[in-house]
Order: C-alpha cells, then structure tokens, then sequence
C-alpha cells in the first residue's frame, strides 16, 4: 500500500514538474511547429530586430517573456489572415530605448515596449508592433486591413507573402538607414512586395511610424493641413540593403478616428 | 623549404603594402607624437555658442594646420577652424565654437582633441589627422536659446516661382523638367527642415485641392543630416489627410542632376482616378482613385518651391532650370501647347528667384542668391 502511495506521489510530482516546465518555457507540444520553445523565439526576434547589436540594449534587462498567443485585432494589410485567429509566438521587449548611430548625440525619449510576432510553424516574422503607452495622442490609428487594401492597392503596394529570411538587413538597420528617436509609435513588416521601376517583387522592410514631425506638403496650402494628416509615413526599404526606397502617407488612417485624438 | 621561403616573401610584401597604406604622410593614423601639454584654456559663453579653448604644445614638426574636434565613438561631432602654425612652439590657445547646429547635448561630457594635419582641405576629418592629442573632457555647459538660434539658419516661409494658368474643363498637365538640386538652407548641420521642389500641379481653383508631380531635395532634420533627393507625387483632396509617395532616393531611376525628364499628371474626372507619369513609361504609373475628384481642375501651375527663405530655388544663372514642352489637356481633347505670355509667369520675389518667357510653352526659373 505504501509503495502504491509513494508511486502516486512520484507520478503527481512529476505531472507537476511537466507542467511547471512548460508554463515557465512556454515549450510548444505541437509537432508542426519548427519554432518549439521560447529560447528559439528569443532568438529569431532578436535576428529580425537586430537589437542585439544595439547599444544598451541586453537580454538581461530587456527580455520580457516569449509566449504562445492569440490574437485577433491584427490590421496588416493583404496578411492579416495569417495573423489573426493563429496560435502565433509573442516576444516582449520591455524598456527599450532605441539608440541608432546614425543619430550619436540623441537619446531615445521613450521607453518602448516592443512585440515581436512569429510564425511558429516557419518562423517567418509576422509583424513588429512598438504601441505607444503615453497619453499624448496626437496621432491617428493603423487604419482598418480593408480600408488600407484598398489605398495601396492602387500604387501596386500588395503585400504578397511574408519573407523567408536570407542574410537580409535587420528593422534596426533599416531604422539606422534612414529612421528617427522622434517617434511616438512604431510597427513594422517584412514582407514580399512589387517595388522598382519594373516592379518585381522584392523582400521589403515596410515601417509605420507614427506621432512624428508633421511633413511637408508640397504647394500652397500645405501647412494647412491639420497636424494628425502630416505626423506619420510609412518607409519602404529594401530588405537586403535597408536602404530606403520610398515613404508613402499610404495607407492613410481613417480621419473618423480623430475621436481618440487627446492633443 | 622553397615553399616556406615563398611565403615569407609573401607576408612581408603584404606588410610592405599594408604599411604604404597606412602610414602615409597627411593620412598617418592619429597619435600623439609632437603635440603635447594639452590643456583647457578656458570658455566663453555666447548667447548661441560656446567657445571652448585649449591649450597646447608642439615639437618641431613644420608647418602644419591645427584644428579642435570633439568625438564620440571615433567620430567627429564638431570641429572648430584650423590655423597655420610652424612647429617647436609652446602653450598657443585655439578654440572651437560649440554651437547649436552640433546638436550636442547640454549638461553631457565630450572629449575635446587637438588635431594637426599638412592639408587645409581635411580639417575636420579625423582619419587624415597625422597628430592628435587629448582627450580633454569636459561638460557642454551652456544654455543658449535654441528657438532664437534656431531662427538665425533659416526663415521658414514657402517661396514660389511659377507659371500659372486659368483653364476651364483642365484634366492633364505635363512639361520637360531639367534636374537642377539645390541646397537646403539647414544642410549638413541645421536644425530645421528644408525643401526645394519643381512640380507640374493641376489645381481646383479656389479650393485647396490638387495633384502633382516632380521632383526634390529635401532633409527632415529628425531624420538625417543629409538631404536626399527624389520624385514624387502628391494628392491633395478635400479631406485632412494627402496622399503622396516619394519615390527612388537610392535607385537607379532617381533624377539625377542636369537630367531632362517628362513629367505628366492626368486625372480622368468620369471614374475619380489620377494617374502619374514619369518620361512616359507606364511602368513608373500610379493611380489613385479619389471620391473627390469626379469634376475637372481649373489651374495649371509649374512650379519652383521652397519651404525656407534661405533654401535653394532650382537652377541657377549659369545653369537655368529649364522648363520646356509645358502642355495641357482639357477634357475631351488631346494635349496641347500652351501659349504662354508675361502674366502667366510670378515670381516672388524678383530679385530673388528669376523666371524668364523662352518661347510660348517654355520658361526658365532660377535661384539669383544660391547658397555657396
């Protein structure tokens, strides 16, 4: 009777220890999955930000948690079925303040939460979103995936398929090319899309940045333009150099959203 | 044994070469040999810069151009102007003024270096440096005024220099637009943002409402240092928000100085839709589909404009920025020529920005006082 006793102990013990290793490791159990436990998530998030070549930034004090997740609001245009509804890896960086030696003498106002959303099936990345968590909103929202559909769809900016990576340029090589400290939110793509002068699809870097300077419409009247149509773009680099290839005000927010304006 | 010997001579060869690269004359790799006993010297405070002294020494060396730089991670923030000074001299004071445009950070410690170099033309590059010495930190201390710095770069205030034309039913414009980049107010080392433009814009008279096309400089001051150049198009409807893509600042297609292209705005006023075109190739089309556009323009305008006083407008009095082929189109009918007359031309200021009538569907715009 005892030994019954003490065999049930070890097998409730070692159920527990199981189930304690997968809360802590967020280990997946599906056998589809390339992308199995968090330490391999860590590290393709840190592949496809580039951060680890950031100064100042270390996993110690920046890695938050990776984990299994679901979500359901992502907007990406042409993509977001691949997102939405799909257990897909979440990784948090906390604190992150960006430091880009493109800019030596500036220092990044905001202390960013950055997620990074993986495909655990292939290990592509889905999205990187860095929301802005002050109360100064002074810019509109990522419109609606239909709404913006449609506004890229004229000028041939169709997001084709998310990008198997190959050596290519990391978002923080893109943001070193040609980005800015001076921004309140951020997220970003890396996807296939037609691009150039003969529009062959290409891997491309496409980044929202949004709460920024207002820009500069061209002709009389441009200043006119109220401040939330002018503080945001999106930049098009090419994912192998990160060289910019255009910015776009496409796709524009919804201007019914002025609602959530605060400033 | 011959093998070896092979590639011996090899490894020293290549540590001949190496050493030709590296240790030659003006482009030595910095170090200390020569100058010595640097020390502050002192700062004065201005109401838009700090002038930062230092004190220094130097063995015999000949004459040699000497210049102050502050660095961070091997790269020049700032430097000051170089002086000539012949070698086997003692305690001499330069300085350096720190100013706004450095875009240095109050209350920060920087390292402050003195440099000697043979070549006037390489102050300020850190790798041409045959000598330099320091550090001396010290703490960017002043507090200048940056809005009222800010104002002596560039004085903001759109500037225009353009043909313009009233016609009814318009729904095409086009023109022959010769490259010419100029200078942004703000290059290199402002802080402020600053565009030159040349467009071809089909306008809603009385409404702020349009398209174009062209091409431009531009630097956006949060962004980078340099000015990047590119073409663009632009919508502007009845809503808050334009659309507009800026297009090719690294590819192969960008405009490139002295260049001559086509560009040509169309809207089809029956299905709302706008098209852009570059040197007539369809593939660089875009369309854009506006509910607000179910109705023709009624202006025409060319034009040369600048976001700052102080930017450069295109083209030059030696080199014009030439504007030929300028046609239109009205609804229903074909391109035409224009026929261009004195009115239809304004400038500004004239004594600033010169336009000039070349024939009756050409014209020539101009900066009178580009920047250096």
């Amino acid at each position: 009777m005892l030994k019954v006793k003490m065999s049930l102990l070890v097998l409730i013990f070692l159920l527990g220890m199981l189930f304690l290793r997968k809360v802590a490791f967020s280990q997946s159990d599906d056998i589809n999955f390339t992308v199995k436990s968090s330490e391999e998530a860590l590290d393709l998030a840190l592949k496809y930000t580039g951060f680890g070549e950031m100064e100042g930034f270390s996993i110690e004090n920046n890695f938050d948690k990776a984990e299994l997740a679901v979500i359901n609001d992502d907007k990406t245009p042409f993509l977001h079925d691949r997102i939405n509804g799909r257990k897909i890896w979440r990784v948090t960086f906390k604190d992150v303040k960006l430091s880009l030696p493109s800019h030596p003498d500036e220092v990044d106002e905001y202390s960013r939460v950055f997620k990074i959303f993986l495909d655990p099936g292939n290990g592509q990345l889905l999205k990187i979103t860095a929301p802005y968590l002050g109360k100064e909103i002074d810019f509109l929202p990522e419109p609606g995936a239909e709404r913006a559909e449609s506004e890229l769809s004229g000028s041939k900016d169709v997001y084709q398929d998310f990008v198997e990576w190959d050596n290519h340029a990391s978002f923080y090589d893109a943001l070193n090319s040609y980005g800015t400290l001076k921004v309140k939110e951020i997220s970003a793509s890396l996807v296939k899309m037609p691009a150039g002068a003969d529009k062959d699809v290409v891997d491309v870097w496409s980044i929202t940045f949004r709460g920024i300077s207002p820009r500069h419409i061209k002709g009389r009247g441009g200043d006119s333009v109220p401040v939330y149509g002018r503080n945001f773009v999106r930049n098009v680099y090419n994912a192998k150099s990160g060289k910019l290839m255009h910015w776009t005000s496409m796709p524009r927010p919804d201007p019914k959203d002025t609602v959530y304006l605060n400033r | 044994m011959k093998k070896r010997h092979i590639e011996y001579t090899l490894i020293c060869l290549v540590f001949m070469v190496l050493s030709i690269l590296f240790f030659n004359g003006c482009d030595d790799k910095p170090s200390a040999s020569g100058l010595h006993n640097v020390s502050h010297a002192g700062t004065e405070l201005d109401d838009c810069y700090e002038r930062v002294k230092l004190r220094f020494s130097e063995s015999n060396q000949g004459t040699r151009v000497y210049w102050i730089g502050i660095e961070k991670n091997s790269k020049i923030l700032a430097h000051g102007e170089g002086i000539w000074l012949t070698g086997g001299f003692s305690n001499v004071v330069h300085y350096i003024d720190v100013n706004y445009t450095h875009n240095l950070i109050f209350g920060n410690k920087y390292d402050y270096y003195v440099y000697a170099c043979s070549n006037k033309n390489k102050v300020g590059n850190i790798g041409a440096a045959s000598s330099r010495a320091g550090p001396i930190p010290l703490q960017l201390s002043s507090q200048w005024n940056y809005s009222d710095c800010y104002k002596t770069c560039c004085t903001e205030g759109r500037k225009y220099t353009q043909l313009q034309n009233d016609i009814s039913g318009l729904n095409g414009l086009e023109a022959r637009i010769k490259t010419r980049y100029g200078k942004v107010c703000s290059e290199g080392v402002g802080p402020d943002d600053g565009f030159g433009v040349v467009n071809c814009s089909l306008k809603k008279t009385n409404q702020p409402m349009w398209g174009q096309i062209g091409y431009g400089y531009e630097r956006y001051h949060d962004w980078v240092i340099q000015t990047i150049y590119y073409w663009y198009w632009e919508v502007k409807e009845s809503g808050p928000i334009p659309r507009y893509r800026y297009e090719d600042f690294c590819c192969p297609l960008l405009p490139l100085e002295g260049d001559v292209h086509l560009y040509r705005c169309e809207l089809d006023e029956t299905n709302g839709l706008w098209k852009f075109f570059m040197d007539d190739t369809i593939n660089w089309v875009d369309t854009v589909y506006s509910a607000d556009w179910f109705v023709t323009a009624g202006l025409a305008v060319i034009s040369g404009e600048i976001l700052n006083f102080e930017d450069d407008m295109a083209g030059t009095f030696s080199d014009k920025c030439h504007i030929t082929d300028c046609r239109y189109r009205i609804s229903g009918q074909g391109f035409q020529n224009f026929y261009l007359q004195s009115n239809h031309f304004v400038s500004d200021d004239l004594n600033e920005w010169g336009i000039q009538r070349v024939s009756g569907n050409a014209f020539n715009i101009w900066d009178k006082n580009p920047q250096p």
